[in-house]
């Protein structure tokens, strides 16, 4: 992080509202009281050097200010810098100014804040945000489960009583000469539940109708309610088992905050190694089963053996096929001590057999027609969205946690440039466009994969050299004790983590000692959801481009492998 | 010879429904004996996980179709439900649908932890959430089997399921 940059905007917050201190020392926290000053600042705000993390709306009509405040989050695309927007809406009120026209990644955020808090965005932005994306026909529509004035066994008891109104899956209007196709929410295959209401002329897609939320389990509420700061971390892997690792550790960084502890380096090197471990056997899964979407069942099969190798190792070395229960506030405990070179061995064994299998259907004339030019999520529509992770990089958007923001065992130079191509390790800015893996076609998001399993088995590599010289290589538990201070009652503080999807993002605000008060999940899907409405639709304003074929929607879905649960929450 | 005894059974067998008795409504074997089954997946709500795991049974590896079971697009063709995670109050509707659309005999299996009705509530951390329900109970009493574990490995998955027919 540059003074510079921390000093340039600090100061130019200062003009628009009262500057707070963050827990963090690369924040700059803004309270912005009047809608003209909030947007007045945002104006101020450009695009390319701000990108928009999380928005949080929070019920604090019991606390000190007496409102609702919304806590806009933004991340430096450039400097290791965070800022938060911190806006009380007015006492007694549940409108607020919109940041849509200025920042579009906003849409998903105040979408759900309508559903669960109640809060809308005002006019003429209120037209566009409808209730329905989180809670369906089923609930009624003044309920607002994220709002503190009811009890969850009042909530229970309203909704037990409640008759669901028959209501038409929302729908936008059909062009003349398409037809709707809905597919789901029960998918053909074995995958989660979700609705796509396919506007089609002939096999053209022409626009998409996105319906999640069936697997809106309340997360957010139960931590809030049932769990305190010590336990969050395992409702935090439940959010989505396939990134537990990442939502673990976004959430207990969150949580060291707060409680300013220091986690040892023992337990930082493995967090980041089962990190790693979770990107890869993630990657090798995507590309088995995205090939399979095109035909290639042999590649398949052989990538579902190195797959499911991958996964029998992580059970092997961490008492859990997807590395479930080892993170926790205050370090990492395992079940018996690390077996750094059995991991060594057939870690490189396995990424050398999906390696010489990926590069060659990546190499076959037949896999990149299918999969060049497919399902474009060009670099302005991915900005636009505020797309983050594998999706934005494969579209040219360097955006990388670990880079960006490094903590733990990535704020080490040494071991984060095995992450890094030699051209980029050298010197060269990552926002060079350096070949087709930037082109943002479904070719693009393999051949990222690909190269991001050959990194982290480097990175890993690196930790276990490191890991051999501990000496506290034999230990199983790896946590120091984490204490909550009362001083910091009704702080918040901010964790993350890049999962292989993208950036996971906790904002954990304290109770009482050690209880919660508010915990915002965002998964990177949230945002990436939007980027493939755009890989798919073609945008208007932009003549001759080729719309999507509805046969190459199951392969373009398959290439971002986005998550239904971490949006649904 | 063989065929007059299928003959025959096919008669018998439909006599006791005449009179309103079902006979063994758990066994799924066909007349032959074979035990190959059809099931429909459907997501309640689940964390992903036991669908990897379900995904993973397909692998070479399991090879889930050597045992003339498979997974199926629609519900139509199947014989058994295999329902994965809490069911959401927006997937209610969903869920009986699918159900409804079966045809008899139907069945239905649970699995991993957040499914378990058939002991009378789940004890994960979903359970009390606001946005969770319990199954319907006309889907509760088709309930033949459940599958314990976050998520339950592949081949426990596996050994369940070859056990369905004398469940």
């Amino acid at each position: 992080m540059s003074t510079q940059a921390f000093q340039e905007v600090y100061h130019r917050a200062s003009n628009f509202g009262e500057l707070l201190n963050p827990l963090e020392q690369n924040q700059v926290w803004l309270q912005v009281r009047h809608p003209e000053r909030l947007l007045a600042f945002a104006e101020q705000l450009k695009p390319a050097e701000w990108a928009m993390v999380s928005v949080v709306g929070n019920d604090e009509r019991e606390l000190e200010d007496q409102c609702f405040k919304i806590y806009y989050i933004l991340s430096h695309q450039g400097e290791d810098l965070f800022l938060t927007i911190e806006y009380p809406l007015e006492f007694g009120h549940t409108v607020y100014p919109s940041l849509y026209h200025l920042f579009p990644a906003v849409d998903p955020f105040e979408r759900e804040m309508c559903d669960l808090l109640g809060l809308m965005p005002a006019a003429p932005r209120s037209s566009q945000v409808e209730r329905g994306s989180w809670l369906h026909a089923a609930y009624p529509t003044d309920l607002y489960p994220l709002r503190r004035d009811l009890t969850t066994a009042q909530l229970v008891q309203i909704l037990v009583t409640y008759t669901p109104r028959p209501q038409p899956v929302r729908s936008s209007p059909l062009a003349q000469g398409t037809r709707l196709f809905p597919v789901g929410p029960v998918h053909a295959g074995i995958i989660e539940s979700g609705r796509f209401g396919f506007h089609i002329g002939g096999e053209a897609i022409q626009e998409l109708d996105l319906q999640l939320g069936y697997k809106h389990k309340g997360i957010e509420r139960i931590f809030q309610t049932q769990l305190n700061l010590h336990d969050g971390w395992r409702l935090a892997e439940q959010v989505a088992s396939d990134s537990a690792v990442a939502h673990a550790l976004a959430y207990c960084h969150a949580v060291e905050t707060l409680a300013a502890c220091e986690v040892p380096r023992p337990a930082q090197l493995l967090r980041a190694l089962l990190l790693e471990l979770e990107r890869i056997y993630n990657h090798v899964g995507d590309i088995g089963t995205l090939v399979h979407d095109v035909a290639f069942d042999l590649v398949a099969a052989e990538l579902a053996c190195v797959r499911e190798e991958l996964v029998r190792l992580n059970d092997t070395v961490m008492g859990h096929r997807y590395l479930k229960g080892r993170i926790r506030p205050g370090g990492i405990q395992l079940v018996h001590p690390l077996n750094a070179d059995l991991l060594r061995i057939r870690l490189r064994a396995l990424t050398q057999r999906f390696g010489g299998w990926a590069e060659r259907v990546l190499g076959m004339t037949s896999f990149r027609d299918r999969a060049i030019g497919t399902g474009v999520l060009s670099k302005t529509d991915a900005n636009a969205v505020g797309a983050v992770g594998l999706t934005a990089r494969a579209s040219g958007i360097a955006r990388d946690f670990r880079h960006l923001h490094p903590i733990g065992a990535f704020a080490d130079p040494a071991l984060r440039l095995r992450l890094l191509d030699p051209e980029q390790a050298h010197g060269v800015s990552p926002n060079a466009e350096f070949d087709e893996s930037t082109a943002g076609d479904v070719y693009a998001r393999c051949l990222t994969r690909l190269r991001e399993v050959a990194h982290s088995t480097e990175f890993i590599e690196a930790v276990l050299d490191e890991w051999r010289e501990l000496p506290d290589r034999n230990e199983t538990d790896l946590t120091v004790p984490v204490h909550f201070k009362p001083e910091q009652n009704y702080t918040a503080a901010l964790g993350f983590a890049e999962g292989w999807r993208g950036d996971v993002v906790y904002w954990v605000m304290q109770d009482k000692l050690d209880q919660i008060y508010r915990c915002k999940v965002r998964d990177p899907s949230v945002l990436n959801w939007q980027a493939l409405r755009r890989a798919l639709v073609p945008d208007p304003s932009r003549a001759g481009r080729a719309a999507a074929m509805l046969p190459d929607f199951p392969v373009i879905n398959k290439s971002f492998n986005l998550s239904y649960t971490g949006n649904d929450l | 010879m063989q065929r007059h005894a299928a003959l025959l059974w096919l008669i018998l067998s439909r006599i006791p429904a005449l009179f309103g008795i079902q006979l063994a409504t758990k066994t799924l074997a066909t007349p032959t004996g074979k035990k190959s089954i059809f099931i429909r997946h459907l997501d309640g709500g689940s964390t992903n996980a036991v669908e990897m795991e379900l995904a993973a049974l397909t692998n070479p590896i399991y090879d889930l179709n050597q045992y003339g079971i498979r997974f199926v697009a629609s519900p139509r063709h199947a014989d058994v439900l295999l329902i994965t995670g809490p069911l959401t109050r927006n997937m209610v509707h969903v869920a009986e649908a699918t159900f409804d659309a079966m045809p008899s005999p139907k069945r239905i299996v649970t699995a991993g932890d957040c499914a378990d009705w058939l002991h009378g509530g789940s004890s994960c951390l979903f359970a009390h959430s606001y946005a969770t329900v319990p199954l319907p109970e006309e889907m509760r009493q088709a309930i033949v089997l459940h599958i314990p574990g976050d998520p339950p490995a592949p081949e426990r998955i596996l050994q369940a399921l070859l056990t369905l027919p004398t469940a």
